[in-house]
């Protein structure tokens, strides 16, 4: 399907425009070159329907004890690095070919590895070309302030480095701002978080829906209404109020903000009411009820005309500097319920080979240890589940856990803490989950502004 | 600034009306019945526009709200007049200053008895909802506002949180806020050691229990603590000017500190440990609200070197490092405008110039008597700044979001909210010969949790990274313009609906709802079916005076053609209850100006 493109550009500018509430959040120079980078390629055809799902590891989570080393030579390795804080090799679950093994806790992840729905991504971290101990030391185009929480959750879901006092777009976002053309102009956008804002999902042109697990609701009393008798006119009066023009710019964006979420709201709760009962969430944890709204936004995805959709969900807690081991152990238990529920629901819904779930954390942890919990650190393993992932699989090599070698940044003299290099990038693992979803090689490099410094464009583990 | 001391009487006679309010809901509503507050309505006249005071040098009734819109958790009718009365922002200044602490520890346990909890005697436990409303108790009634408003700015730098390992150490966290409550008109030297020493942030950040490094087992000292004191706490990742912006070398930051500095600090914070408890005593034994205190057989007695050149010796007690340390940081030259700047942002203004800044930051580094960081000093300097009393005339990017709590704090105070009363009962075995309680709780959707319908709560925080990063830029005009705004992180379809859903509740049943917490609408209510007189009250202590014309019209309209109930009290009811959501969900309400 090829639209004539001034037509395609007047269906693009017309969903802007009703997306924003034909607002002034999109009236500024900077985003035109993103609606015309929008156009560099016509997504408007696609018509199968594929999503994403960003499952958000707050804190940096420890994959060394997640996916762990099971054959004894390595697991020996492991063991004396981790000394107390290793997972006992008699309580892994080991994967097919016994060479590794999940966490306790991930029983179902585990299952759900060896039947091929999930894979371990391995090595990933935020890294704008490939770098060197000596590119450590020497500070050569590194990513900045390199294990703060803060900026390295930025840089992990931008790309670049923060930049004070503007907002960089998340990939996710940009991802979204392309394929959007693909959806039916219903004024939402396509992406959603179950988890308030992110960098992820801010795209330059689409902003994600913020939605409760619990549902979507409107304005209550403000909303037009026929009881009491003076309902219409209050709600008249609010809408009066919204459109008020402000010149004041924390207020107009307010006003932006309000009048945006009514016209998205009123756009979903139709189709939302109709949709199919989803079995409940009954394992541990508030991330199987995030994923229990995405599933409800999935299978509306007709209704609202959908072909592609992105979802954020977050779960914190895992900076586990103190009582790592039952910390990380009840999280993980929150994540495996919550994978094994989303997947079997997707499964349901009849879109597992559609939908493809991956997990994302700042950093990895310290090979070395505190006594009871880890430090912050850089590389790490992350999973991608669904039926288009290649599954029952390592892609890449997990790092030899080497404390002082070639991997472990450190200054010249420092101790070395075991904060491993990142062999792949994040602009990798994302640009292999974007060409999934069918974005073409010349936007990925748009998207992505490091994926060019590394050869390799796609690590492998989409089918 | 002029100074009128007779104020001080009309603010004690003022206070004497107020505890009217504080007793029970349903006694106010039998006095109302009779129309007995009615009479105390509304005989300020209107109020003054934005051109200020009377002419006479005196502060205008909107000057007094728009301060106190700042200083406090929201203006009422009577603090604005009680403002007015003393004649001057310095007068109210210093009786702030020597009012007497509304403490949460006390409060908290006494309430916990008061539900006949078994646990209150044990040395922690659960207590949220205990705490959580003993807090809105102090907010909504409390005389110390100057000093809880200071501490809850502070509890969203100085972050500790319920959401995380503490949730079980809920009288930790109440004697934390006490903590930063006692601090908050002290100095920031001793606020970042009391902060450091706290059993609370010692569990949230991991420093208790931190221990020396053993080689051989790969263990090296825990950096969580060493390196959010910091990044949050003190200095910031990067080196700044005065005035708060970076200083830049070859056109880029400069790092405040690298992770071998982080390592070296890492070191000063081992071997503390909850008071008068053995190293390896279990976790649940510990005190969270005394001070931690040292163990030297875990500290790492090595050299140390610190920032700017300092360095410690080896060989020095845990309390000796600890000293050195705090100096360091608190005399680095990015305290000033660190600190300073993100006190602007939580009591006036989120994109302060430069300039304030600056007078700010040089207050923080002399009070102007030698002494550095004292806070009371810096918050009269913010409050009291040229900027903060007129920098919002004419200007479109000045002022904040509401947060949501300052937001449903200021609805409660100037409608006093009317609690629900709860009697104690013991599962199974009736009620304990306590007194009933008062819970300040409001309906909310699954998952029932404020913090998740509002984006906010009381010491509840997702991560210490606060509930919004104080350079938070929403895509859009505002980060177009280059300008910041934290509080938009938390300004969503979900908290937007779920928020007005339950602050709404609050006010569309004033006075009636005995199921959940309302507002007290009755002296609204009196003055409904003269809109202009009702505009003018709600514009006062709404919108310190701000209210725009078309605004006016609108609301007007409504009020005046609506199709509202012929019942007389109904009537009053339904337009002065309709007046307050409309204003409240304006976008000129949720900008503080």
């Amino acid at each position: 399907m090829n639209e004539n493109p001034d037509l395609q550009r007047r269906r693009f500018m017309k969903g802007l425009a009703i997306t924003a509430g034909a607002s002034s959040l999109l009236a500024t120079q900077g985003k035109l070159q993103l609606i015309s980078n929008a156009l560099a390629a016509d997504y408007a055809g696609l018509n199968d329907y594929k999503s994403l799902v960003c499952v958000f590891q707050g804190g940096g989570n420890d994959a060394i004890n997640m996916f762990a080393p099971y054959t004894q030579a390595a697991y020996q390795d492991y063991a004396s690095i981790r000394q107390a804080l290793a997972i006992p090799r008699n309580q892994l679950h080991p994967v097919s070919g016994e060479q590794h093994g999940f966490h306790p806790s991930m029983r179902d992840v585990r299952d759900l590895y060896n039947s091929g729905a999930l894979a371990t991504v391995a090595d990933v971290g935020n890294l704008f070309r490939p770098t060197s101990l000596d590119d450590y030391r020497n500070r050569n185009r590194i990513p900045p302030d390199l294990f703060s929480h803060s900026h390295q959750t930025e840089i992990w879901q931008t790309n670049q480095p923060p930049n004070v006092g503007s907002s960089l777009p998340g990939w996710g976002g940009l991802v979204a701002d392309l394929l959007d053309t693909a959806n039916a102009n219903t004024g939402l956008p396509p992406s959603f978080s179950m988890a308030g804002n992110n960098f992820w999902l801010s795209g330059n042109v689409t902003q994600p829906f913020d939605v409760a697990t619990g549902g979507i609701k409107d304005f209550g009393d403000l909303e037009d209404s026929t009881y009491p008798s003076w309902a219409s006119s209050r709600a008249s009066a609010w809408n009066k109020i919204l459109n008020l023009s402000q010149n004041h710019v924390l207020k107009a964006q307010t006003a932006d903000t309000i009048r945006m979420a009514r016209l998205r709201i009123a756009a979903i709760v139709g189709a939302l009411d109709e949709a199919p009962e989803i079995a409940p969430f009954s394992g541990q944890g508030g991330l199987g009820h995030q994923l229990r709204m995405a599933a409800r936004l999935i299978s509306i995805r007709e209704a609202l005309g959908m072909k592609r959709q992105f979802f954020f969900v977050k779960i914190g807690g895992w900076d586990t500097h103190g009582n790592q081991l039952p910390t990380h152990a009840d999280l993980l238990t929150q994540l495996n319920d919550a994978l094994h529920y989303f997947y079997q629901t997707t499964q349901q819904l009849g879109v597992a080979d559609s939908v493809t779930t991956f997990t994302a954390s700042e950093f990895g942890r310290s090979l070395t240890s505190n006594g009871d919990g880890t430090d912050h650190a850089w590389s790490t393993q992350h999973l991608v589940m669904g039926d288009a992932v290649r599954g029952g699989q390592i892609h890449g090599e997990i790092p030899t856990m080497e404390i002082g070698g070639q991997k472990d940044a450190v200054d010249e003299g420092g101790i070395p803490g075991g904060r491993l290099i990142p062999e792949y990038s994040v602009d990798q693992y994302g640009a292999t989950l974007a060409k999934w979803l069918d974005v073409t090689d010349a936007d990925l490099s748009v998207i992505f502004p490091n994926l060019d410094n590394f050869s390799v464009r796609d690590l492998g583990f989409m089918s | 600034m002029s100074f009128n001391n007779c104020g001080l009487r009309t603010g004690l006679r003022k206070r004497g009306q107020w505890q009217l309010f504080k007793i029970h809901g349903l006694f106010l509503l039998f006095l109302a019945s009779f129309g007995v507050l009615a009479i105390a309505a509304d005989q300020e006249g209107d109020p003054p526009g934005l051109s200020g005071n009377d002419g006479n040098g005196n502060l205008s009734k909107a000057q007094a709200a728009h301060f106190l819109t700042q200083a406090t958790f929201g203006p009422t009718l009577e603090a604005i007049q009680d403002l007015v009365a003393l004649g001057g922002y310095e007068a109210w200044l210093d009786e702030q200053f020597n009012q007497p602490v509304s403490l949460q520890l006390p409060a908290t346990q006494t309430l916990v008895r008061q539900m006949c909890d078994s646990r209150a005697d044990s040395i922690d436990g659960n207590f949220q909802e205990a705490r959580v409303n003993a807090w809105w108790n102090t907010v909504i009634n409390g005389n110390d506002q100057l000093r809880q408003r200071v501490a809850f700015a502070l509890s969203e730098i100085f972050v500790v949180s319920a959401v995380g390992p503490l949730s079980s150490s809920q009288y930790g966290l109440a004697n934390y806020n006490d903590m930063l409550i006692a601090n908050a008109f002290g100095n920031y030297r001793e606020l970042l050691e009391d902060v450091t020493l706290h059993p609370a942030m010692g569990i949230y950040l991991s420093m208790l229990r931190n221990e020396k490094a053993q080689p051989e087992k790969n263990i090296r000292p825990d950096e969580n603590y060493a390196r959010e004191v910091m990044q949050l706490f003190s200095i910031g990742v990067h080196e700044l000017n005065l005035n708060g912006t970076l200083k830049l070398a070859d056109g880029q930051p400069i790092p405040t500190y690298g992770q071998t500095d982080i390592e070296e600090f890492a070191k000063v914070f081992t071997g503390w440990n909850f008071a008068n408890t053995s190293w390896t005593a279990w976790i649940g034994q510990g005190d969270r609200t005394r001070p931690m205190e040292p163990i030297e057989a875990f500290h790492d007695t090595g050299e140390k070197q610190l920032l700017n050149g300092v360095l410690l010796q080896a060989n020095r007690t845990a309390r000796q490092d600890l000293d050195v340390a705090m100096d360091n940081l608190f005399t680095h030259s990015n305290v000033g405008p660190f600190i300073g700047k993100q006190l602007i942002q939580r009591l006036v203004t989120s994109n302060p110039i430069n300039s304030y800044v600056a007078r700010v930051a040089a207050i923080f580094n002399d009070n102007g008597r030698g002494v550095r960081g004292d806070l009371k000093a810096v918050i009269k300097a913010i409050l009291l700044d040229d900027e903060a009393r007129t920098g919002h005339l004419n200007s479109t990017t000045f002022g904040k979001v509401r947060e949501p709590m300052l937001r449903l704090s200021h609805l409660r105070r100037a409608f006093p909210a009317i609690p629900m009363v709860r009697e104690g009962e013991r599962w199974g075995s009736g009620t304990c010969g306590q007194n009933p309680y008062e819970l300040y709780t409001m309906p909310l959707p699954f998952p029932w949790d404020f913090r998740l319908v509002s984006g906010q709560d009381i010491l509840r925080a997702p991560s210490v990274f606060n509930f919004f990063l104080p350079d938070f830029a929403p895509p859009g005009p505002i980060s177009d313009q280059a300008l910041v705004a934290p509080e938009f992180q938390i300004m969503t379809e979900n908290t937007l609906t779920g928020f007005s859903h339950a602050i709404t509740y609050e006010i569309q049943n004033s006075n009636e709802s005995v199921d959940w917490t309302v507002l007290n609408t009755t002296k609204e209510e009196a003055l409904a079916d003269d809109t202009t007189a009702l505009l003018d009250r709600l514009d006062l202590v709404l919108l310190s005076g701000t209210m725009t014309t078309e605004m006016r019209g609108i609301l007007a309209d409504h009020l005046n053609n609506g199709d509202f109930p012929a019942d007389s009290q109904r009537r009053r009811a339904a337009k002065a209850r309709d007046a307050i959501t409309l204003i409240i969900s304006s976008p000129s309400y949720l900008i503080q100006q």
